[in-house]
């Protein structure tokens, strides 16, 4: 049996070092369907489809090519030959593939980070839409107009990225102007009333209304409402409206902007007749 | 009461101001639902051995899903010594949920609401639960409600912690929630609440029914769950409160 395993095939390669090479690459087949099935188990639900497959794909083969070169040397292939050539094709490689392997470094880096999700709503570098995909190179966005848009994810990843969906809830704000004469207290009151009548105009973070500038031509009311972020725009939008006809329904009204103007001739008489009003008032 | 199987036939339901009706057709009906308010719904329904049903649901659906979690505030705080323990009669808004039924399935088609609807944040602006909104007195012993608005439940307080607690909303998870439904009422089975910590409480629902004579109502968490084809929703079992019960 002795005789058997030290029996050469070739050269200096014996039965024995045929046996462990096959055992170290069943093992590696083992280990890499294994890891595979995790990773897919893992995963399944925080990385898209298509970037699990490239995952798993890169951990089964990153195995079998690490179990292959640790076996080499056992059948007489030595790859110390091939590093020289090995290290300048590496170096030649590295600088055609400096961009592909920042995307896929910045990629990788953005599924640990997570400043989005696919179906999120953000602005990406002056780039705003929803996200439609994220792979392990590229973001692409479908803009508000419906424009595709496919981000390098090392522009992702080097950008300020603003998430309007992240947070469970966001808050929107108008300023609504009433006239001088209007009662500021009761557009307030009405106000209140119609965003309490909103399903979703959340009662906390509680809303707020109030007085918050005395403009040239109206007393501006600033009006802030927290929504859910799903709806939030659907509700902005509606809440706008409604308050506009509430107001409007109780006799208060939203100025146009105004000016006085004086002209010289006409100035001179309107001087002279306030005077002389002044004057019947005085006696 | 107006909850209940309905045929698919000829058949007019009146909810308040609400009217449901159907008129058949070769091989179905068209449903029409005129009501809360403007609300108006048109279905053609195509079914020849199908029922319409109308039952209570968790009030969590209009004016659209967006949560599956209901806030219940008391009007009445409720202050528990250290190993304390108390229960309280409550209530839970509930909307009308119109469901068909046929060969093994159930689908609901339709839902409204007869009162107001309204949303809220549980938790931090990053974090938090937006919720179904619901304000509610706290009662010693049973009682009776619109069948149409709410719902009547019976709360078990729990205090573990070593401090006296105050107590006065309870965040309760509407896929664990069984109505059930006799001839005029509408009840929710037991729910529990466990404070363990300071702001850190466990608040879950019993499956059991609250009396002889209830049905039970559809099951909402299988609808959604077949909607999202999620386990997750049948594994959820506890709702924690991280952020607090005062």
């Amino acid at each position: 049996m002795i005789d058997l395993l030290g029996f050469p095939v070739w050269g200096n390669v014996t039965v024995k070092d045929l046996l462990v090479v096959i055992f170290t690459l069943a093992l590696a087949v083992i280990i890499a369907r294994v890891v595979r099935v995790s990773l897919r188990r893992s995963l399944k639900n925080i990385v898209p489809a298509n970037t699990l497959v490239l995952f798993e794909k890169a951990a089964y083969y990153g195995i079998l090519a690490i179990a292959i070169i640790a076996v080499l040397p056992q059948i007489g292939i030595h790859l110390t030959g091939l590093l020289v050539a090995g290290g300048i094709l590496g170096i030649m490689l590295g600088f055609a593939s400096q961009t592909v392997v920042s995307n896929l470094i910045s990629g990788v880096f953005l599924f640990i980070d997570k400043p989005l999700n696919i179906g999120d709503q953000v602005d990406i570098g002056g780039v705003s839409g929803v996200v439609t995909d994220i792979s392990v190179f590229s973001t692409r966005i479908r803009t508000w107009d419906g424009i595709y848009v496919r981000l390098p994810n090392e522009k992702v990843f080097n950008s300020n990225i603003r998430n309007f969906i992240y947070n469970t809830v966001r808050r929107f704000e108008y300023t609504v102007g009433i006239r001088y004469s209007d009662d500021a207290e009761r557009a307030i009151e009405i106000i209140k009333k119609v965003i309490d009548e909103h399903p979703f105009a959340l009662v906390n973070p509680s809303p707020q209304v109030f007085v918050n500038e005395l403009g040239e031509n109206s007393v501006n009311l600033t009006v802030r409402v927290w929504a859910p972020s799903q709806v939030w725009f659907g509700v902005k939008t509606d809440l706008l409206w409604k308050i506009k006809q509430a107001i409007e329904e109780a006799g208060i009204e939203i100025p146009f902007p105004q000016r006085v103007i004086w002209f010289a001739n006409e100035s001179k008489k309107g001087d002279q007749n306030i005077l002389s009003e002044r004057e019947g008032h005085g006696s | 009461m107006s909850y209940g199987k309905y045929k698919i036939e000829d058949t007019r339901i009146q909810i308040r101001d609400v009217t449901i009706e159907m008129e058949k057709l070769n091989g179905g009906a068209l449903y029409k639902r005129v009501g809360p308010g403007n609300e108006t719904k048109e279905l053609v329904i195509r079914s020849t051995s199908g029922n319409l049903i109308l039952n209570p649901i968790p009030a969590i659906f209009t004016p659209q899903k967006i949560t599956d979690f209901i806030c219940v505030h008391m009007n009445t705080p409720i202050v528990l010594e250290p190993n304390g323990n108390h229960s309280v009669y409550f209530t839970t808004p509930v909307e009308i949920g119109v469901f068909l039924s046929g060969k093994k399935d159930v689908e609901m088609v339709d839902v409204f609401t007869l009162e107001q609807a309204k949303y809220t944040l549980y938790g931090p602006i990053e974090k938090g639960v937006i919720c179904r909104h619901h304000r509610s007195d706290v009662y010693a012993e049973d009682f009776d409600e619109d069948p149409f608005t709410r719902a009547v439940g019976l709360l078990h307080l729990r205090n573990k912690y070593k401090e006296w607690v105050t107590i006065s909303k309870v965040v309760l998870d509407s896929m664990g929630m069984l109505l059930f439904l006799d001839e005029n009422r509408v009840r929710i089975a037991d729910s529990y609440m466990e404070v363990t910590d300071k702001d850190l409480a466990n608040t879950w629902m019993s499956e059991r029914s609250p009396g002889e004579g209830f049905k039970r109502s559809i099951l909402i968490r299988q609808l959604v769950s077949k909607a999202v084809q999620s386990k997750k929703v049948f594994d959820r079992k506890k709702f924690t409160m991280w952020w607090g019960y005062a």
